[in-house]
């Protein structure tokens, strides 16, 4: 979200986007609201002294799941009656809590009525997305205490419970006596408050989110048996940032930027519905607070050095939910990682197919990828095991359905075309493939990364069965395979006259010729020859993908290349993490610690929260990064993107037993150290010194690399 | 008269044992209802292994689901999860325990059309 003036409150996927003043005013193109399980159960919640809506004078993100916002009376001029204040202080813990509290600043007395409006139109996330009409009919109920706002279609029914607790007003000299209680109508709740010369009044609400209906809110939540309260979450706070990691660093920003990261990870963490305590990321704020193969794996991969725990949860998350039977409406198969869960009408009533949707071509060989990469770090075996019937149904599922063309390549095309996805790789907006004239290929597809995806996960597969399932005979089909692969996809796809992959073949077979950043993740997979390496380092770093921030996703020359397109020309954070991490495993050090630097760079623009893309404008042409109109932001992969690259830069690897440091730190960094990196080897440090010592005025002039310019920054230090 | 109910129910027994739930264990009470009476299936699931008996025991988790939509869900024609969502199964207790086993229910029917080439080894 980066609609101005927004702020956004959240546990899991419970969340709240209001404006500054804490109202929530939904339009059908804002998602401002109380959602919860993808449903907006208030979409009017708006605060009134005497009538008037009430000014902020500033806000206060306490923690993730903590907002409070200070406020007074508006005069409709830039003067305001400063003799009223009032607090409105809303945590995210089982529905929301809202403490209002007035204070009196002056000797008068004043009589005041105190007012919120409520209401729920309790829309699918898919159709405030979508701008969708209900189908159901709406109800409201008056209890003591309590204002119910109902809706209801057929068996379906979403209840939003708003509950007043008693007031309370406070004198002068401190007497604490009862306050007239709250009169609740079917629109909302209102307070008449006599309030004496130099008191306070205060108060508190109450709404829950009931996904049941007939079962009087008996499961809201996974997490309700055990005592979710806000203490409870403060000290599992604590505890995940006190499990991390500490960095040191002589960059102060990239300082703030780990913190945001490690804080909004926590935020994004989620337990689904029958996971119990068990948590894992969701993809992001405010339209994908929920499960998505990709999102979960790729997120929990940048995190392994800091938060290993998320990668054993979506491991063992996703395998529970593995494919199991061919459905052609939800684009499953067996074996086959899931796309994506979601919990509202639409799912519900199967206008969409997403109980779970399997509309990814990825996610099964990046779950393998994980399972390795997870095992390498912690050592445990034991998980590798228990999913060793789900790895090899994954490896079955490469091999027999992902091969739409019987010619040993991963293909996607969707069997649901009315509400399936087109293109099922991450870039899965309907534009994202095209040929460098700007045409868009028929179906089935083969995008080059997926390739790039089969490979390491047969190779990562290939170890697991020899060292964990003892299986030399899969073992070595496996590396048999993988080698075949690479060699066929080197043959190809490989564009000879403009020395890189294609982005993908079409189903023809002939290859889709457009420049993209997907030839990135190639490095990271392994499957580039070596010899051809160094073409695709220069043009991943050359004008045409590298925007001096970042990556694109699509070059500039491309056709249909917009750097505001979403996934034609923008920079997305997380792909340069991973192109980063590719370009470490070739061992071009200097130009992944340059790609780190302009994201980190960019980062320091958001306030060390990365949005999900920002656009593809020219660094030199617009000084700052824009960001993306309608980006998600706390984004899982974005919030990750840090993380991977401060290992990146750090080239932190596991190795049998060890973990091994081999640091290349951009310029404008002295020092780098991640202390207490968990892993198999239990706690170790890594250090990095950088090659250049930055002085101590060059920081406080702010004088950063312009990394454009890099090397001459580089060469006129040192001849100094 | 073709009970599609009872034919699943007859096969998930007969099969036995299903590597898909080799980590699950417990005990689902279906409790299908319609037509003024009630049936009650029992499965029992250990490490994998699948008793199905009659019977209205106690059990680990409790289905309450109308007799004509859990028919559509054993043949495929209803999701579990969607109809969970939309409020026409009641489940109590291990809410885990019919996720893991809605898995061995069939797929929704393909359309006679299908849209794609479907390559098979």
């Amino acid at each position: 979200m980066t609609t101005t003036g927004s702020v956004s409150t959240l546990d899991g996927n419970t969340f709240v986007v209001s404006d500054t003043a804490g109202d929530i005013d939904a339009s059908p193109t804002e998602p401002n609201g109380l959602f919860s399980w993808d449903t907006r159960y208030l979409s009017r919640w708006v605060l009134t002294l005497d009538g008037h809506r009430l000014n902020p004078l500033s806000t206060d993100d306490l923690h993730y799941f903590e907002t409070r916002f200070f406020l007074v009376p508006g005069t409709g001029t830039v003067y305001v009656d400063a003799t009223l204040s009032i607090i409105r202080r809303r945590e995210v813990v089982d529905g929301f809590r809202e403490e209002l509290t007035i204070l009196n600043h002056s000797a008068t007395p004043v009589n005041l009525t105190l007012r919120l409006d409520a209401a729920a139109d309790f829309a699918d996330l898919f159709e405030v997305k979508d701008h969708l009409k209900k189908k159901g009919k709406y109800y409201t109920r008056i209890d003591d205490n309590l204002l119910l706002l109902g809706y209801e279609r057929q068996t379906y029914r979403r209840e939003t419970l708003i509950n007043t607790a008693a007031s309370t007003h406070v004198d002068a000299h401190g007497q604490t006596t009862d306050a007239p209680a709250a009169a609740i109508d079917a629109d909302g709740v209102t307070f008449t408050v006599h309030l004496g010369g130099h008191s306070s009044w205060n108060t508190e609400l109450h709404v829950r989110c009931s996904l049941w209906g007939w079962a009087a809110n008996q499961r809201v939540t996974a997490r309700t048996e055990t005592g979710h309260t806000r203490k409870d979450m403060e000290e599992d706070l604590d505890e995940w940032i006190a499990g991390a990691p500490k960095l040191e660093c002589d960059w102060e920003p990239l300082k703030h930027t780990y913190r945001r990261s490690l804080t909004d990870l926590a935020a994004l963490r989620f337990a689904p519905m029958t996971s119990g305590e068990r948590t894992l990321p969701a993809a992001g704020l405010p339209w994908f607070m929920t499960m998505f193969g990709r999102d979960s794996i790729l997120t929990s991969l940048q995190a392994l050095p800091y938060a290993p725990s998320l990668a054993a949860t979506t491991l063992a998350e996703l395998g529970a939910r593995q494919g199991s039977r061919i459905d052609d409406f939800r684009d499953e198969d067996p074996g086959k990682i899931l796309h994506e869960m979601r919990y509202g009408e639409l799912t519900a009533f199967e206008e969409r197919p997403h109980s779970p949707y399997y509309g990814s071509a990825d996610s099964t060989a990046l779950f393998l990828i994980l399972l390795d990469e997870y095992e390498r770090w912690s050592g445990d075996t034991k998980l590798v095991r228990d999913l060793e019937y789900e790895a090899r149904a994954a490896l079955d599922w490469i091999d027999q359905y992902a091969d739409l063309r019987g010619d040993g390549y991963v293909w996607y095309q969707t069997r649901n075309p009315d509400t399936g996805l087109e293109n099922q790789c991450w870039k899965d907006s309907w534009d994202s493939i095209s040929y460098t004239d700007g045409r868009l290929p028929g179906f089935p597809r083969a995008t080059c990364e997926l390739q790039g995806y089969a490979y390491d996960a047969k190779k990562r597969a290939a170890r697991l069965a020899r060292t964990i399932w003892r299986d030399p005979t899969l073992a070595d089909r496996l590396d048999e395979q993988a080698a075949d692969l690479k060699r066929r996809f080197n043959r190809d796809f490989w564009i000879e006259d403009r020395k890189y992959y294609a982005l993908a073949l079409d189903a023809d077979g002939t290859q889709v010729d457009a420049l993209s950043s997907n030839i990135g993740h190639l490095l990271w997979s392994g499957i580039v020859e070596r010899r051809r390496a160094h073409h695709i380092v220069e043009h991943l770093l050359g004008p045409r993908l590298y925007s001096g921030w970042g990556i694109r996703t699509l070059a500039e020359g491309e056709e249909r290349y917009n750097p505001v397109g979403y996934h034609v020309g923008t920079v997305w954070p997380f792909d340069n993490s991973f192109i980063a991490w590719g370009l470490r495993r070739y061992g071009y050090k200097n130009e992944a610690a340059r790609v780190a630097a302009g994201i980190l760079d960019a980062a320091e623009f958001f306030n060390g929260r990365l949005p999900e893309a920002f656009c593809g404008y020219d660094r030199a042409v617009t000084k700052y990064p824009v960001p993306y109109p309608t980006a998600c932001s706390p984004q899982a992969w974005s919030t990750g993107t840090p993380l991977l690259l401060l290992g990146t830069m750090l080239g932190l690897q596991a190795v049998d037993e060890h973990l091994v440091v081999d640091p290349a730190l951009p310029v404008g960094i002295g020092h780098l150290a991640l202390l207490d990196v968990p892993g198999r080897w239990g706690h170790r440090d890594a250090y990095g010194r950088g090659r250049v010592q930055v002085r101590a005025d060059d920081r406080l002039r702010k004088l950063r690399p312009q990394l454009s310019t890099l090397q001459t920054l580089v060469n006129r230090r040192e001849n100094r | 008269m073709t009970d599609p109910t009872a034919d699943y129910f007859h096969s998930l027994g007969e099969h036995g044992r299903y590597p898909l739930l080799r980590a699950t264990s417990g005990t689902i009470r279906f409790d299908l209802g319609g037509d003024g009476h009630a049936e009650h299936w029992r499965v029992t699931i250990n490490k994998g292994h699948i008793e199905v008996s009659r019977g209205s025991e106690h059990a680990d988790c409790v289905v309450h689901v109308a007799k004509a939509l859990f028919d559509g869900m054993v043949t495929g024609q209803v999701n579990t999860m969607a109809a969970v969502l939309r409020g026409q199964i009641d489940v109590e207790g291990e809410l885990h325990l019919i996720v893991m086993l809605q898995r061995l229910f069939p797929g929704r029917p393909p359309l006679p059309a299908s849209t794609t080439r479907r390559h098979h080894k």
